[in-house]
């Protein structure tokens, strides 16, 4: 077979890439980023941040690491530590990260996974997490050092609708497109805090709903910092963790 | 001479009464699902030949079925994996675990489960199968042991 001479091959190359279409621009409006940015700004700037998160997941939409309905309680320490914690009766469960070590607990269950994780910030824990162990925490990225640049990662369009509620508040529904996903984020009109997240699955039949409320929200509240590294119990048995092939 | 005509007219009365108030009276239309104390609802895809009843705690997602010979009082729900053809009947103490046919792995364990130790490994006991415990994806993942030399080993990860 005849290969045309490498400068030919670069030259055919060049051209080629000039044809090909460029990566069409995310179409994302100024309301959207003007309330994007006030959302991470008001979240970034306390070092610490709490809130409970309840969610609704439709029927048939599999979703393993979310676990039952009952609230999560979500903690956050800028700018790499994170806990959460389910109370669900037997199945109670609580992951812990400070930065160095992921650990997942069942208490009531006795058994814990722990594994070594460095990340220096939230989202960069998220990414490895699902990176190795199949699995994002809770949603990290409302509680991530830029939430806007989490918000609009790989988005294709963002606009704003105003004068919605959540509840008694009035807000802004900040609504992100996106191959196979669309996400609405109700952010409070007044406190700029996120109220409501939603993810509507546009690739499943049935456009299937992952609903998350969000309340009881505390910025730069003390916590209590041994949360970040807690360990299992004496006679808890640790389990592999790992990611599905 | 004069009592005839009073005696016509409130003969005429009757019918005249009846065809004024005709659309008073209930219709035809009030079938049994239409009846306001049907919780079921119009659009209830079951009909109202369904023998079920409107008490069947199954709902009406449940892809059983009316011919289902298990009966409305089955208490197993729909997510029980024994299937139809299961003649055990529903008031079978042994459950769904059934140790004749144990699921390889599941995401939750049975309320009657115990933990129990060999080799220093905890094993999850339910209904004469022994599971181990993967977390995958974040999640635990109960998986079927076998058993060697009459003790459980710890199994391949499933997934």
């Amino acid at each position: 077979m005849h290969t045309p001479p490498l400068p030919l091959r670069v030259l055919l190359a060049t051209m080629l890439g000039l044809l090909a279409p460029a990566a069409a621009p995310a179409q994302i409006s100024p309301e959207a980023r003007a309330v994007a940015d006030a959302v991470s700004k008001k979240l970034s700037a306390a070092p610490t941040v709490a809130v409970t998160a309840r969610h609704r997941i439709s029927p048939g939409l599999h979703i393993g690491a979310a676990g039952g309905s009952t609230p999560i309680e979500l903690t956050v320490q800028r700018p790499n530590r994170f806990h959460a914690i389910q109370n669900a009766g037997p199945e109670t469960r609580e992951l812990a990260y400070d930065g160095r070590s992921l650990c997942l607990l069942y208490p009531k269950l006795g058994h814990h996974a722990i594994e070594p994780l460095r990340a220096d910030s939230i989202e960069e824990f998220a990414d490895r997490a699902l990176e190795r162990f199949g699995f994002r925490p809770p949603v990290a990225e409302l509680l991530a050092n830029d939430v806007a640049a989490q918000l609009f990662r790989d988005a294709d369009s963002a606009r704003v609708f105003a004068g919605e509620s959540v509840g008694w508040t009035r807000c802004d529904r900040l609504h992100i497109e996106q191959q196979g996903l669309t996400g609405d984020l109700w952010v409070g009109a007044k406190d700029r805090l996120p109220r409501r997240f939603r993810l509507t699955f546009t690739d499943q039949p049935g456009n299937p709903t992952w609903d998350i409320r969000l309340s009881n929200w505390k910025l730069g509240a003390p916590v209590d910092e041994a949360l970040f590294s807690k360990r299992p119990p004496a006679g808890s048995q640790r389990a592999p963790l790992f990611k599905s092939r | 001479m004069k009592t005839r005509p009073r005696q016509l007219h409130a003969f005429l009365l009757v019918p005249l009464a009846a065809v004024l108030l005709a659309p008073l009276v209930p219709t035809a239309s009030a079938l049994p699902r239409q009846r306001p104390a049907n919780p079921r609802g119009v659009a209830d895809p079951r009909g109202i030949a369904d023998p079920r009843g409107i008490a069947d705690p199954r709902g009406i997602a449940d892809p059983r079925g009316i011919a289902d010979p298990r009966g409305i009082a089955d208490p197993r729900g729909i997510a029980d994996p024994r299937g139809i053809a299961d003649p055990r009947g529903v008031f079978d103490p042994r459950g769904p675990f059934d140790p004749r046919n144990p699921a390889r792995y599941m995401y939750a364990l049975p309320a009657t489960y115990t933990m129990r130790a060999f080799g220093g490994i905890n094993y999850y006991y339910c209904s004469g199968t022994y599971y181990y415990v993967y977390y995958i994806n974040g999640q635990p993942v109960y998986t079927r042991a076998t058993i060697v030399n009459g003790v459980p080993t710890v199994p391949p990860r499933p997934m």
